[in-house]
């Protein structure tokens, strides 16, 4: 069964103005842009293929969207409107450096209930060692004017951060910085080798320094009243407590990247820009080629749904994490493995595995200081009835 | 404070709360995972879910006042749970 895609994301130009080291997208000094055409094209065969149902949410991503004006988007989001519309809840998000937030943007993304979400790493050393721009400059300061005007607008933001060597290294200043922001929401993304980014700061033995992080980060949030939503411990707990975690990025069409060009992928969106020797291209067709449908297209490499299902075989088989994780990322399976039909990789240790077990190792403990202290007037009880 | 309502109570503890969840369990859930060494830690706490000793609870203001963020759009993009047994 293919769909129905919860996620499409649009590429509306490769074009960034910034040049983060660990970027894992190609191209990013292709000024070109995503036509009307195309964008007209994925939404009209989307509805005519069934491919959408309830509600999808529509992001702007692979490149810093706010480099194509707010009339652009507006023809975008018209075209998507028109032919969604009547048949899901249509909603976008645009994923940003904050660099050209401005107050026309601003009126733009209110007006639209477009969700934001800012790429910054942490404080300025932190983040200035791989935000750069061109010329090798920080770009941190200009990320953080950004995030002021979002906030004297009160307009609300997510925050992606990247923890790379030195973010794990500092938790305490993670924190406070996250906190001393504003910032409401936020999730880390660990320095993937993917895509052109073919090194990382981490390795797998990092998944040490990945745990203590997430430990001291984890209890940072449980000691602090009203500190931010924190999504690896959210999903941490979510995933520990879940029957089966469904693997959104191993479904076909559930997520769908289409390039500013027309070409289309589904599975992780990273694959997309991606090429190896065995598998060449995950390119799967174009939405302005009339030839086939989405559903036809995938039937040509049907060997990328096989391995894939056979990779998550091998999670079944090799790994304790399986049951909370699902089988991992496809994209860093490719990557680090060189295979979809492959099981454990460094993003699994450090993104999944390591707050996994922060997680558990914060409920021991907190299990045995509550057995001890079960009359402290520090304890929360509560009494069920069964 | 802890109370009693019957024989058939079952004195519940918040183990971990924050982030729009909350983690609740059994004092026999709590010693076990308290006994169990870091290896056994995933399989003890799974194994505490399935006989029911530990609960989620979520999508719904937890202690600290936080936003749940279940059923968000995003979680096709940032992740995924199914059949939650306490969503």
């Amino acid at each position: 069964m293919l769909g129905p895609v919860r996620l499409l994301i649009l590429q509306s130009t490769p074009f960034c103005n910034i040049d983060c080291t660990y970027c894992y997208l190609p191209h990013r000094q292709n000024a070109e842009r995503l036509k009307l055409s195309v964008v007209e094209a994925v939404a009209e065969r989307l509805r005519s293929e069934g491919l959408v149902k309830e509600y999808i949410e529509v992001c702007w991503h692979a490149g810093e969207p706010l480099v194509v004006p707010i009339p652009t988007y507006r023809a975008y989001m018209q075209a998507l409107n028109e032919r969604l519309g009547p048949v899901a809840k249509v909603r976008y998000s645009l994923q940003t450096n904050a660099t050209l937030l401005s107050r026309e943007w601003c009126d733009f993304i209110r007006e639209n209930d477009i969700r934001v979400g800012v790429s910054v790493d942490g404080p300025r050393a932190i983040h200035d060692r791989y935000r750069v721009d061109r010329l090798g400059r920080g770009t941190f300061d200009r990320t953080v004017r950004g995030i002021e005007l979002l906030k004297a607008l009160e307009i609300p933001y997510y925050v992606i951060a990247v923890l790379h060597r030195e973010s794990l290294r500092a938790p305490d200043e993670m924190f406070e910085f996250f906190q001393s922001l504003g910032a409401k929401e936020v999730c880390f993304n660990i320095e993937e080798i993917e895509g052109v980014n073919k090194t990382s700061s981490l390795s797998s033995e990092a998944k040490g320094s990945a745990t203590e992080f997430f430990l001291r980060y984890f209890e940072l949030i449980r000691a602090t009243p009203g500190s931010h939503w924190l999504r690896e411990f959210s999903h941490s707990l979510r995933r520990l407590s879940a029957k089966s975690v469904h693997n959104a990025q191993a479904h076909p069409f559930e997520i769908l990247t289409v390039d500013y060009t027309g070409n289309y992928s589904t599975f992780s969106p990273e694959m997309h820009g991606m090429s190896t020797e065995r598998y060449a291209s995950f390119v799967l067709g174009n939405v302005l080629d009339p030839a086939s449908s989405f559903a036809e297209s995938l039937g040509r490499r049907v060997e990328l749904v096989e391995e894939i299902e056979r990779g998550i075989t091998r999670c079944k088989e090799t790994c304790r994490y399986f049951e909370v994780c699902g089988g991992g990322s496809p994209s860093n399976k490719v990557a680090e493995n060189g295979s979809l039909d492959s099981a454990e990789t460094m993003n699994c240790r450090l993104s999944l595995q390591a707050p996994v077990d922060a997680m558990l190792l914060i409920a021991s403990s907190q299990a045995a200081g509550q057995l001890v202290t079960s009359s402290s007037a520090a304890v929360s009880f509560d009494v069920e009835t069964r | 404070m802890p109370s009693k309502k019957g024989a058939a109570a079952a004195v519940t503890c918040i183990l971990i709360a924050g982030s729009g969840v909350a983690l609740t369990g059994s004092a026999d859930a709590a010693a076990q995972l308290r006994d169990a060494s870091h290896d056994q830690l995933l399989q003890v706490f799974r194994q505490a879910l399935a006989e029911g000793k530990l609960r989620l609870s979520a999508n719904q203001a937890a202690p600290d006042g936080d936003e749940p963020k279940f059923g968000d759009f995003s979680d096709a993009f940032r992740d995924s749970f199914k059949d939650n047994p306490t969503s």
